[in-house]
This record gives C-alpha cells, structure tokens and sequence, in this order.
C-alpha cells in the first residue's frame, strides 16, 4: 500500500514530518518499508500492511491511526450531492440472489458525464499512490478506493441489457472477457454481476471488457458494494485474477461505508465529468454494518500485559480510535466498535490496542515467570554426543537438501511433492547416502573425504519419518566401523558389545564390500563401498565407502552410568600372538574361541598380514593382551604359560592354524 | 690391606674415572676397564677364595652393592653425556613449523546457530521438543488459527504431498503438537526444518530451519516475554545489545510483535546491514491467541502464554556473515571449515 503523506494531512493536520509520521505508524504496527520522495514535493509511504488490518489499506483509515497516535481530529470531507434526475428505481433494477455472498448491494445512476482526462489534483493523487492516470471516472473509482478502502465499479448503464443487475452465481459454460483481457470460464462456484441476461462483471474481483467505461459512454451506473471475502478469495485463486479490489474484499471492507463511499464518488464524478444524478439509491441491505460491542477487563489486560495502565490513558487509546465508550466499572471497560474495525472483535484485541498505542516500550520487561525444570530426551542428548563425536575424529557435519532427483530413489517410492519448485528434485529423499556423495561430488578435490549428517529420511508411507545418522569416508568403510563404535561409545550404550557386523548385501554397495549391522539380531543399518553404478551417477573420482543406521533405534539403546572401577595394585604382562589362520577365519570367531578359553585383560586386534612366509588361502593375524594377577606381581614364566595354553587351545580349534 | 679396603679403594677410583670421563668413548673405556667382562671387579670377584669363609657372604654382598653403585653411576653419566651428544648431532629444531595434530571435523554452521540458541533457551529452562516435518492442515493452520480461505494463508503457501499432508511451513505445529500432548505448565522450545515453496536465490530457500518457542502457565505476561527476549539477544548477540519490539500480526498471536536488536556491526550507530536504521529484524513473537487455547483444550481464562520464531538461516548469515543462503546446503569443505 503506497501512502501519499500530503494526502494523510489533509485528512489529520498530524504536525508530523514524513519521517516522523512514518516512524509512527512503524511503531504502530502499521510498517513503513521504504519512502520516496516525489515530484511534486510529497512523499510516498510504502507500508506493509498484515492481514489483520485492511482498514489501514485507504488513506481514511491511515489517517484516523496518525490521529489516534498524535491525538489529532480526522477531518472527513463533506459529502454534497444533488439528486436531479427522476427516481433511479424507474430506470435500473437490482436483484441480490446470493444475500449471502454478497450482503450489501448500492446502486446510483449518472446521466451525462463526459469521459476525459482528469483534472490535474485527481491524477496527483493517482500519481502519489502509484497507479497510472486513465480516464476521469476511472480515477474517481480509484481515488475512493485509495480514501476510504471501497471497490467501486462503473458499469456503461446503456450497454446493461434491459437497465438490470442480476447479483447471482455464474452458469457454467458461461464466459467473460475480464477488463484486463483475461478470458474467464465461469461457474456456479462463482458469483457474478449480470445485466438482463449476460454477466457482465466478477464480483469483487473485475469487471468485464462489455460493459466497460470508453470515451462513448455517457450514461454510468455505479456500483458500491460488499462482497463476502472468502466468496472473493476463491473465485480469485480459482481465475488467477487478483486485482485491488478483490485484495481489499478478501481482507474485508467497512460494510457500513458502503453507501457513503457511493455518494462521494457521485459527488467527484459529477465535479470531473459533469452530468446528473438519478434521484435515490438502491440499496439492497441499507441496516447493513451493525457496531460490535466488546468488554475489556482491565485485570485481564494486566494479566496479559504483566504491567497496569492507568484507565485514562486506556479511555484515551480507545477513544483515539474512535470507539464508543458504552460503560466504565472498576473491573472493567464496556466499547462499541465503528463498523472500520471489524478486526477488534474480541476482548484480546483491545488488550492489544491498549499494548500498542500506549507503547510496546512501555510494558514493563519485569519477570514472574517461575523456574522450570528442563528435560533433555535421549534424542536430544544422544544427537548432541554423536555429533560431538564424530566432529571430533575428524568427520565434518552436513545439512543437505531433503528434496532429491527421482532417480536417486527406487522408482514410485519416494513421498512425492505435488508442487515442487525445483522440478529436478521432485520427490523427498528415503535415504541420506545419494545426498552425501553429492557433496563428496562438490569436494571432488579432497583426498580423505569424512562427512556426515544426522536428519530426517522419509518413507513410502507418508506419516513416516525417522532420523537416520549417514556417515561418508573416502578411506573405507573400515573407518566408518570405527566411526560408528565411537558414536556408541560416546553414548555409552551398554549392549554396546551386542553390536555385529556381518557381510550382506544391499542395494547401494558392492557385494563382497557390503555389510549389515545388527544389534541384539535388530538391524540397525548398512555399509559398505558404493557400487559403480552409484559412482557413475554421482560423478565421483574411485569408489568411496557409507554407512547409514537407524539413528532413533541407536539413540534409544539404554545408556550405562559412569560407574568407577579400582586401578589394578600390581603391573600386567602384554603378550602378543601372530596367529596364522585360513582366510574363512573372522576375528569374531577368534575372539569367541579366546573368550571360551577365558578372556584376557584388554584383547586388542593388532593387525593382519598376507603374503610372503605364508601360503595362498593363509593369513596371519595378531593380536595382544593382558594378563595380570590381582593379588601380585605375575612373573613371566606365569604368563608364558598361560600364553602358551591359550596358543594350544587356539590351534587345536582351529584346523590348519598354528602360531607365526 | 684387607680385600674389602682393597674393594672400597678400587670403588673411589672408577668413581672417579666415570666421573671425569669427558666423552661417551672414553666412558666406555672406563666402564670396559672396571665393569667389563674381564674388568677389575671381575678381578676382584675371583679373589673371593682368599675371603675367611664366615665373611664370605659379607664380601660377596659388598660386591654385588660396588657393581649396582658403579653401573648406576655410569648409568646417570652416559645419559648426560649422550645427551650432549644428541643434542650435537640432531638438526635445529624449528619451533615455528606447525604442530603436529590429528585433524577435527566440524560441526555444521546452521546446527551450530541452533545449539546456541537452543543452549541459551535450555539454561532458562526451556526443553527441547519436536515434531513431524509431514503435516496435516490442522496442525499447520487450522489449530494456529488460520482458517482456510484466510488471507494469512498468503503467506503461508505450503508444499503439499502426493499421498496427503502437508511440510509444515512452521515450526509453530510443534506448539500445538505439544499443547495437545501435555497439560500446563509448558515450556519448550522446538528446533527443524521448514518448507515454503520460495524460488531458491542468495536469501532465500525452499528447505530452511526456525526455532520456535512456547511457554505457557499461570502467570505468563507480556513483560515475561520482553524480559526473556531481552535476556536472548544479549546472550546471543553481545552484552551491549538492545532490542526493540514493534506491533504486528501473526494469527496465533495477540498482542504479537516483530522484534529487532540493535545492529550487531554498527551498534545501532546504523551502517549497511542495518540499512541505516541501527536495528535489525530477527524474531517474530507474540501472547499465545486465546483461540489456539480453546483449539488444544486449555482453559484461556486460567493460562496465559507466550511464543516466539527465529530464522536460523537468518540469524547465522547475520552473525556469520553469510551471503548466500544455498552455501549451507551445498557443504563445500572451503566453507564447512571456517566456522
């Protein structure tokens, strides 16, 4: 909404400056985004104006809110009309079909005008607001629009067949060739302006190219009236034509300025555009536009505002915005509301009237408010742990896109967005692996590649979704098995030893290179290195390995307590074995076999080793450990033999073994 | 002269030798000499047979305490002159080069912008809480007081799914969600993703995060929120910070408020960020609208309450200095590693 600052003071002699006035209304809640200064001295003030307040989208109600701060008079100019024509009833006939669409409908009718240019203060006006001069009683409209918030519209009275306006719903196979040269295909959903037979206009939304207002026209019927909004705002979306005047319906107008704002705008046609005035109007609701009565506590004010106003200065507010003051007790504050504020409704909103014009700035910032314990959820802290975590070793957090390419996803499985804006990535990602190598695509350059990212991943079933934790490493998936104990780690889950990992194929990974990880026989996720099909598509330089698991599942686990255990009182012994086994031979059999036998101080895998000294099909693996006796220092013929033992039973369990 | 006196005389002197050998070869010649195989203790060890047989014990003890002292001895003094000569022959050490580390990743700007505040709201005891990203009407509008056909919708444009729902255009369902789930006292604050349908450009993405956050009790005002406001930006943006909150609209709020701080590169002096107004935009707030009260089933008479919105997209660009929103999402590791 363009705001002419000259034009606000003619209506409210404010005092104030353009800045001024516009760091006023900002305060006000009425936003003043941008000011220009413009040709002839005035200044435009471009305000956002929410959609709770479309009384502010004329200079009236701007005005009366510059009033309402300053404490000034709004002066309304006065409305003179002559009536010399005949009774407009003998010639025009109205009839509302749809009263509840449309709950009030004015006509008035002028006979000879002459369609021309505007006078040189109505186009500055039109100029000041940013719209384009186009003829005397189109300007008119537009200046009433643009004073008092009323959709006007002048229809060529003899173009109407049979002088009729039939308020009433659109026929379907019914057409219209909108003013602005949109072609409108019209149906019972709709509600139209028709003459005798034809519809000849949009109600509240546009008029049409037929009855349209040209340098021939002489005869004018014109049109003030109130459509209903939501009738408005549906009719609109569903032709694509939005206009001001079906913005202004949408947000609702002053339904008891219907009337008035028809008699102005006869008062300036007839001073443009010369011509007489029909006597009358016909006017199909003309009680329309009761005032609402509202109640405000004041301890209730207080209560919302946590600070007490004096009742004077709440009166002065009210009465600054031109309520009424039906009663005053000692517990509260009885108003009427003019038929412009139909937002003020409610109790609440004359709190916050009160909150606005005394000041935001004036409310006490005092806090009451009482202590509250704060909870941490598992997820919450569990993602606060692993994040740490793996930022720690060395991996770097991602937030990537959730809309992903549909050939990223099993075809027709992916939830589907109905409107996407980015018609490439159409569908919601079910996995968070393909958006990881897109940023490993992005940092093509870096050699040890380590990113992850926790984030919701979104299934077929369209209520589900669920965080899942992706992890990429250049270096292999290895790496990803030690990232992934770390997380547990951090999280201290207890089951942590439940944890396995066994090859199994998926349909991201390599077969032979992809593995399942379970926990308790749940399965928690996969890994592996991805396919070439996958490093074909993301455009990567060598394969590089994920892993993606069920980070709720994981954040669920029950956690262990820190609990102390006492340093042992007397050293250990660290031996080392080099154990050559048959390559079937996993290091979770051997560490079951160790286990069998009595499970050492500290196991630790140390490495494995192929090739020379060994044949095909052997490998070597090492491993060390502890030992240690509580109650005093070991000797190393002790631990020999204990070493010893453990090498015997391990070969004898395990056909074609021995020690290196 | 006694064998022992013999021992005690030949201990002071390789005492001596070790002690006034200058180099590592000459020490090695004094210990060949006394300690060697065929050195003078060795010498002396083989004399043991002219030892009365009841001091024998007692000289071989003596002995044994001459080798311990003398190998100590020669120990300690092959340390230091070894470390002379490593120190001689190892090159400059240059303390200036980089040291040595392994590496850390980092966490994410966005997440980082979020920790913090959620950090902050946590300390004055808000919990963190969350909700579905795949909404319905009901959630996202109706239960916020936005009913269809509303011109607050505008606003609000939705990404809608093929199988039903909605993505959430707000973090505000979560207030709802909650509402519906606990009874009062509320306080939460609730972190995630949003969706509008926005064309992608350096301010603006389809996919971006809010926090909101909701308190609800007896005796919540409007001078609680401002405090608590007020509070947040000086532990967000400085101890020097202002904030200033000016009347707007939001449905499910009344009265409501768009908050500004004061500039956090000029201090309000006003510069190019702020555009010269000193102040910049960073939440919307509000007292929670008696009709979101009716629609959970809390009393409206009884509770009152407070809830506020913060761009994280926003706020980290401010704070951070970023330019163009689809950096975060892109995570280049030039960008992901200067924060």
């Amino acid at each position: 909404m363009n705001v002419s600052y000259k034009w606000i003071n003619e209506l409210v002699d404010s005092g104030l400056s353009a800045e001024k006035m516009a760091e006023s209304l900002t305060a006000a809640g009425c936003a003043i985004e941008e000011m220009h200064k413009l040709p002839n001295g005035d200044t435009q003030l471009v305000a956002e104006i929410t959609s709770n307040r479309p009384d502010w989208l004329c200079h009236y109600g701007v005005a009366r809110e510059v009033a309402a701060i300053t404490g000034k008079q709004v002066k309304f100019p006065e409305i003179n009309i002559t009536e010399k024509g005949e009774d407009i009833h003998k010639s025009a006939k109205v009839t509302v079909h749809d009263p509840d669409l449309c709950p009030r409908y004015t006509a008035r009718l002028i006979r000879g005008v002459t369609i021309k240019e505007s006078p040189a203060w109505l186009k500055e006006k039109i100029e000041a607001v940013g719209l384009r001069p186009i003829n005397n009683v189109v300007d008119v409209t537009n200046y009433i629009l643009y004073e008092m918030n009323q959709p006007l519209h002048s229809f060529d009275f003899d173009l109407l067949k049979g002088g009729e306006i039939n308020v009433r719903r659109g026929i379907k196979g019914e057409e219209l060739l909108a003013l602005d040269g949109t072609k409108c295909e019209l149906d019972s959903s709709m509600l139209v302006i028709a003459d005798g037979k034809d519809p000849m206009a949009i109600a509240g939304v546009m008029g049409g190219a037929e009855s349209e207002v040209t340098e021939k026209t002489v005869n004018i019927l014109l049109e003030s009236a109130y459509f209903e909004s939501t009738q408005v705002r549906r009719t609109s979306r569903k032709l694509k034509l939005i206009s001001d005047s079906s913005y202004r319906f949408e947000r609702g107008i002053d339904l008891g300025a219907v009337e008035r704002a028809s008699a102005r705008a006869c008062q300036l046609i007839m001073e443009v555009a010369g011509g007489e005035l029909d006597a009358g109007i016909i006017d199909s609701a003309p009680d329309a536009g009761e005032e609402c009565e509202v109640e405000m506590r004041y301890n209730r004010c207080n209560q919302i505002l946590g600070c007490e106003f004096a009742r004077e200065d709440i009166k002065k507010v009210f009465l600054g915005l031109g309520l009424e003051i039906l009663g005053d007790s000692a517990e509260s504050i009885k108003v009427s509301v003019p038929t412009f504020r139909g937002d003020l409704t409610r109790e609440i909103d004359l709190i916050e009237e009160v909150a606005r014009l005394i000041g935001y700035d004036k409310i006490s910032d005092k806090i009451t408010m009482l202590l509250q314990r704060s909870h941490e959820s598992v997820m919450v802290s569990g993602e606060r742990l692993a994040r740490q975590a793996l930022a720690n070793i060395g991996y770097h957090e991602c937030v990537t896109d959730p809309f992903v390419p549909q050939k990223w996803q099993e075809e027709g499985k992916a939830p589907k967005i109905v409107n996407p804006i980015d018609s490439g990535r159409p569908v919601m990602r079910m996995s968070i692996i393909p958006s990881l190598l897109e940023v490993n695509k992005v940092n093509r350059g870096v050699a040890e590649l380590q990113l992850f990212e926790i984030n919701r991943i979104y299934t077929e079933n369209v209520r589900t979704e669920r965080y899942s934790l992706c992890m990429l490493d250049k270096r292999g998936v290895e790496y990803l098995h030690g990232a992934l104990n770390e997380v547990f780690k951090a999280l201290r889950v207890e089951k942590f030893s439940g944890l396995t990992i066994k090859l199994e194929d998926n349909d991201k990974c390599n077969p032979g290179e992809a593995i399942g990880i379970y926990l308790d026989g749940e399965k928690l996720g996969l890994a592996g290195m991805v396919t070439p099909e996958l490093v074909k598509r993301h455009d990567l330089n060598g394969s590089t390995a994920v892993l993606e698991v069920d980070f709720e599942k994981i954040v669920s686990l029950p956690r262990s307590d820190r609990v102390y255990h006492e340093l042992p009182r007397f050293p250990g012994i660290r031996r080392d074995i080099a154990l050559v086994v048959p390559e079937k031979i996993t290091w979770l059999e051997i560490e079951q076999l160790i286990a069998k036998h009595g499970m050492p101080e500290d196991l630790k895998f140390e490495s494995v080793y192929r090739g020379k000294g060994l044949a095909a099909g052997e490998k070597s693996v090492a491993f060390s450990f502890m030992y240690r006796n509580a109650e005093r220092s070991l000797t190393d013929e002790e631990a020999n033999e204990e070493c010893n033992k453990l090498v015997a039973h391990l070969t004898a369990e395990i056909s074609d073994s021995r020690l290196r | 002269m006694s064998l022992f006196e013999t021992l005690m005389e030949l201990k002071s002197e390789a005492e001596a030798a070790i002690k006034n050998a200058a180099d590592g070869t000459m020490l090695e010649e004094v210990r060949i000499k006394y300690l060697g195989r065929s050195g003078a203790l060795k010498d002396m060890m083989s004399r043991i047979k002219e030892v009365a047989k009841e001091e024998k014990g007692a000289f071989g003890k003596a002995m044994n305490d001459t080798k311990n002292d003398l190998t100590a001895l020669f120990e300690s003094q092959k340390d230091i002159l070894g470390g002379v000569a490593a120190t001689a022959a190892k090159p400059l050490y240059d303390p200036t080069l980089p040291g040595i580390t392994r590496e850390m990743g980092t966490l994410h700007p966005l997440r980082q912008t979020r920790d913090k505040i959620a950090g902050i709201f946590e300390r004055m005891g808000f919990s963190i809480e969350d909700g579905p990203e795949i909404e319905d009407d009901f959630h996202n509008f109706e239960a916020l007081n936005i009913p269809a056909d509303h011109p607050a919708r505008d606003d609000a444009e939705t990404f809608g799914l093929e199988a039903g729902g909605l993505l959430r255009s707000q973090t505000s369902s979560v207030q709802i969600r909650t509402m519906e789930k606990v009874k009062p006292p509320v306080r939460i604050i609730a972190p995630g993703r949003v969706y509008r349908p926005d064309t992608v450009d350096a301010t603006h993405h389809y996919a971006f995060h809010q926090l909101e956050g909701l308190a609800v009790d007896t005796n919540i005002t409007f001078a609680d929120l401002k405090a608590m406001l007020r509070m947040f930006a000086k532990e967000m943006f400085g101890e020097e910070t202002q904030i200033r909150l000016r009347p707007s609209f939001f449905p499910f709020t009344e009265p409501s408020a768009e908050v500004d701080v004061t500039c956090i590169f000029c201090k309000g002096k006003g510069c190019k960020v702020c555009k010269g107004a000193g102040w910049i935009e960073v939440l919307g707030c509000g007292m929670v609208d008696p009709n979101v009260f009716n629609i959970v089933g809390y009393d409206a008479e009884k509770y009152t309450g407070f809830a506020f919105g913060i761009g994280i997209e926003r706020v980290t660009m401010l704070t951070m200095g970023v330019t163009d929103i689809r950096r975060f999402l892109e995570c280049d590791l030039r960008f992901l590693k200067q924060f």
